[in-house]
């Protein structure tokens, strides 16, 4: 958890969140705002504090980074429901047009909610957007303020609707503390909403489900799998002042993390709900192109990046927009296992399912053929080094799979090996299949 | 009704669940059982009707081209509106056209016209998106962001309900991906998930070297080696078999399999082997992108895929004499009859024509239907360029092919062209008919972000087009 990989994924994980992307932050805002959360997850700043400076920043998007999250949500509405989708896990989408049908939530609630984040507004220092008629893209420095001019109309009363916290009518201060105020609300220990969520989250980033599931859509039509654990969870994360670490370190110390993926005489089918063994996932697009690229020591190229940089490190989503330059085939890689475009502030953008593409691209795709055939890759290295198959073989399965050969296998693959017409095809046959196995492309 | 100024979820008031059927799905949520699962049910049989088109081919005229320079003339309005060109007449009364059409005249039995298409998106992608996906964006935005929260094109929606047994995949577009400033939402499978997208190929169906990569293998790799390595992966894979009770796992060995399969498969092969096309039929179509774009879709046709999206050009254009699509506003200080004249309508009266033909001789017409449509159709006045700008209140949309009339006009224009005169039809309207037409049930519902259920239309079939 110390490592730079550790602030690298969950900053990831946020980004994805919280709409890290270049054509409303710019590069410079993008790089600005991953870096505060690596730093954050780096330093464990406690989420309730993070949640805090996000929902009440002000000032320049440059030199308050958590502005950014104002500069790429810029109505009310889509403010007010990305606060509450991120850290209440409430969908309030519906109410925007009706009283939500599954959900305790009426349009007033929701024109309330919506007016406390209406007087965010923008004094746009310049925009040198490249495209003129693009009003979504954004470069340059914007300072985010607080104009208590702006309102939010009710569409049925056609009057300003009155601000207010979600679920309350207790009418929010209409002063520049409004939304101080409500980022106080929000976190504070009496509303445990927030704590749920952020508990809840985590353990969906480990176990692959929520005890919530979907982590956004609390409501008690959907409730807990497990509300006990779901509390006691909660508890934790209180009782460590809201830290990220402790929290995953007792989840991966469980004996429900670490079950094995294999199912009982009596678990036969796939049965998420209840943890009895591990349902397994697919990796990220950025966890697998790192590690066949780690793996098989064939660098990848990112466009706008230097040549050493890993997916799971770049900020944003398009660093150099793809109509100025075609996108490399690592850029391409990552779009076609899901990488999100980061438009909406859901975990649900970003898919890990496999598709078809993704498997043309893993059978003979130009990626795949460059770690399989590159000159000096992984298998180059081995026949260079060693001249019995066994170490290969055994080498090339610990690169890929993290694990040896079982006798069988090492058998099956030597003899494979033994009876090809070239070395270097026969590694290559046999990379092409770890790279393609299940234990590769899934964690389980 | 039909105005819908909410952004978050437009489709709701047009649900057709009851209140009641609502709060029994939120009531039987405590049994296990969620709104997802039950419209899944519900929809589990989307084909609703034997399907009168096994194919469609959708011509996607980017740009918007015109409506009163092509099937919709009035050469009786006043000079300032009325088309420089001249009108003639085709083998079917009442059906004049273009005269740069003229290779259309003997094919307008073939063909249905609807020339009473309206909307009210005056900015490309906006339009664009509502014409590829039957659905009215939120917003006229010139730059459309390109959401999961947007609706999939079609070709998704077929392949997610009534997919291929076969190899050949259901929905195929080609041979660009179309943009205006950013990509044109409409074009992938947006929220019904990747697995869903269209096959997209983006080589030049025209190129001496068209080939696919997914269908290339380097030279040094075999079908035969492919299938050792596959067999060494199948290998590793029998240690964690267990896993393949997961659906998501077993899901990617599918994929692979289909992968392989097509791969391997002749009728797949062939289908995109243009070059094996006898010269005499590429020559009728012409050996441009266009051109040879619409004899691969036949030949897809004929392999099987069920949606074929071909796009004109992968830009509005309007300016080159050479490429691009239809916007000719006689920017930068171009004409648009000079430009249409030379590009567009030579191009479009030799590939729509031999399209049909080859369709019809071959029997394929019976069974696969064509749609050829822009955005928008262009304003009825002329402007000051001598062009025309965006005009989406009404222009003209032709079909022809499996279950529509022939030699048919549904709709009238007013005399400018400029206002349906009778039986409006809206984007969501064409979008429920091609639904129906391909045997599937418009109504049927499939799940957006964050789980809302929405219905694949919103519209009503065109009983009046209806063969």
């Amino acid at each position: 958890m110390e490592t730079d990989r550790f602030s690298s994924f969950w900053a990831m994980k946020w980004a994805d969140l919280l709409k890290i992307e270049e054509r409303s932050l710019d590069r410079k805002g993008v790089m600005a705002f991953h870096q505060w959360l690596k730093v954050c997850l780096a330093n464990d700043t406690p989420l309730d504090e993070m949640a805090r400076q996000i929902i009440a920043s002000s000032g320049s998007t440059y030199q308050v980074p958590a502005t950014n999250f104002y500069r790429a949500n810029r109505s009310p509405a889509e403010r007010s429901v990305a606060i509450a989708q991120v850290f209440l896990g409430t969908r309030l989408q519906c109410a925007e047009c009706h009283n939500h049908p599954f959900d305790r939530w009426s349009q007033n609630d929701y024109y309330s909610w919506a007016a406390a984040f209406a007087s965010v507004d923008y004094r746009i220092l310049e925009n040198r957007r490249r495209d003129s008629n693009d009003q979504h893209e954004f470069v340059g420095e914007q300072i985010v303020f607080d104009n208590p001019g702006l309102s939010v109309l009710h569409p049925v009363t056609r009057k300003p609707a009155a601000p207010a916290v979600l679920g309350n009518t207790t009418p929010l201060p209409d002063d520049q503390g409004r939304r101080r105020a409500l980022a106080e609300w929000l976190t504070s220990p009496d509303q445990s909403q927030f704590a749920h969520v952020q508990a809840n989250r985590i353990w969906s980033h480990l176990m692959g489900r929520g005890l919530v599931d979907p982590v956004d859509d609390f409501r008690s039509t959907n409730p807990a799998s497990h509300p006990e654990l779901l509390n006691a969870l909660t508890r934790f994360l209180v009782d460590n002042h809201f830290q990220l670490k402790p929290l995953i370190g007792a989840i991966v110390d469980s004996h429900a993390y670490q079950r094995s993926s294999m199912p009982f005489e009596d678990n036969q089918m796939d049965d998420p709900v209840n943890y009895a063994r591990v349902v397994p996932r697919r990796l990220t697009a950025e966890q697998i192109l790192d590690s066949l690229s780690m793996a098989m020591q064939v660098p990848i190229r990112f466009n706008g990046y230097a040549p050493e940089t890993q997916a799971i490190e770049i900020p944003g989503v398009e660093a150099v927009r793809s109509r100025s330059r075609a996108p490399s085939e690592a850029d391409q890689f990552l779009k076609l296992f899901g990488r999100p475009a980061r438009l909406l502030t859901t975990d649900e953008e970003r898919t890990c399912t496999p598709t078809m593409t993704q498997a043309f691209q893993l059978v003979n795709g130009p990626l795949l053929q460059r770690f399989v055939a590159h000159p000096e890759n992984l298998l180059q290295q081995q026949l260079a080094h060693h001249d019995n198959s066994e170490t290969m073989i055994e080498n090339l399965f610990l690169s890929l799979i993290s694990r040896r050969p079982d006798p069988g296998e090492s058998n099956h693959f030597n003899q494979y090996f033994s009876q090809a017409s070239s070395q270097r095809e026969a590694l290559e046959d046999i990379a092409w299949a770890l790279i393609n196995s299940k234990e590769m492309l899934f964690r389980f | 009704m039909r105005k819908r100024n909410s952004y978050q979820c437009s489709n709701f008031s047009a649900t057709n669940l009851t209140r009641r059927q609502w709060l029994q799905l939120g009531g039987l949520g405590l049994l296990g059982l969620n709104a997802r699962t039950m419209l899944q049910a519900q929809s589990a049989s989307p084909i609703a009707t034997v399907p009168k088109a096994k194919s469609v081919v959708f011509l996607f005229q980017w740009g918007g081209p015109s409506q009163i320079d092509m099937f919709d003339m009035k050469p009786d309005a006043p000079s300032g509106i009325r088309s420089p060109l001249s009108m003639i007449s085709s083998n079917v009364p009442g059906m004049p056209i273009c005269e740069n059409l003229n290779r259309m005249a003997p094919l307008m039995d073939k063909v249905c016209l609807i020339r009473s298409l309206h909307h009210d998106m005056v900015n490309h992608n906006s339009a664009g998106y509502y014409a590829l996906t039957g659905h009215r964006p939120p917003v006229d935005d010139i730059r459309l962001k390109d959401t999961l929260e947007l609706y999939p094109g079609y070709g998704p929606v077929v392949d997610a309900l009534a997919p291929n047994r076969h190899p050949m995949p259901t929905a195929v577009s080609f041979p660009y991906v179309i943009s205006d400033g950013s990509a044109t939402p409409g074009q992938h499978a947006s929220f019904l998930g990747k697995k869903h997208d269209p096959f997209l190929i983006t080589e030049n169906p025209a190129s001496s070297h068209f080939r696919l990569p997914e269908l290339s293998l380097p030279e040094s790799i075999g079908f035969d080696r492919l299938m050792s390595r596959r067999e060494l992966q199948k290998y590793i894979d029998a240690s964690s078999r267990a896993l393949d009770r997961s659906a998501m796992v077993s899901g990617m060995d599918e994929y692979y399999d289909k992968a392989l399969a097509m791969l391997h498969s002749e009728n797949v092969r062939k289908a995109f082997d243009i070059q094996s096309e006898p010269q005499a039929i590429r020559e009728e179509y012409g050996l441009t992108p266009y051109g040879q774009s619409c004899l691969l879709a036949r030949r897809l046709v004929e392999a099987g895929s069920k949606f074929i999206t071909v796009y004109f050009s992968p830009s509005i254009g309007g300016r080159s004499r050479t490429d691009g699509g239809w916007d000719t506003h006689g920017f930068s200080d171009t004409r648009m009859y000079e430009i249409v004249n030379e590009y567009h309508l030579p191009l479009t009266n030799q590939v729509l024509p031999a399209f049909l033909t080859d369709l019809d001789r071959r029997g394929l017409l019976e069974e696969t239907l064509v749609v050829w449509m822009g955005e928008f159709g262009r304003t009825p006045r002329i402007n000051s360029n001598i062009s025309r700008d965006h005009w989406p209140h009404c222009y003209t949309a032709l079909l022809a092919g499996a279950g529509v009339k022939s030699g048919f006009v549904y709709g009238a224009s007013d005399n400018h062209a400029a206002y349906p005169a009778e039986n409006p039809v809206t984007p969501d309207d064409l979008a429920a008919t091609l639904f129906h037409l391909l045997g599937i049930d418009p109504h049927t519902h499939v799940m957006g972000v964050n789980n809302r259920p929405l219905p694949i239309s919103n519209g009503s079939v065109i009983s009046g087009i209806l063969a």
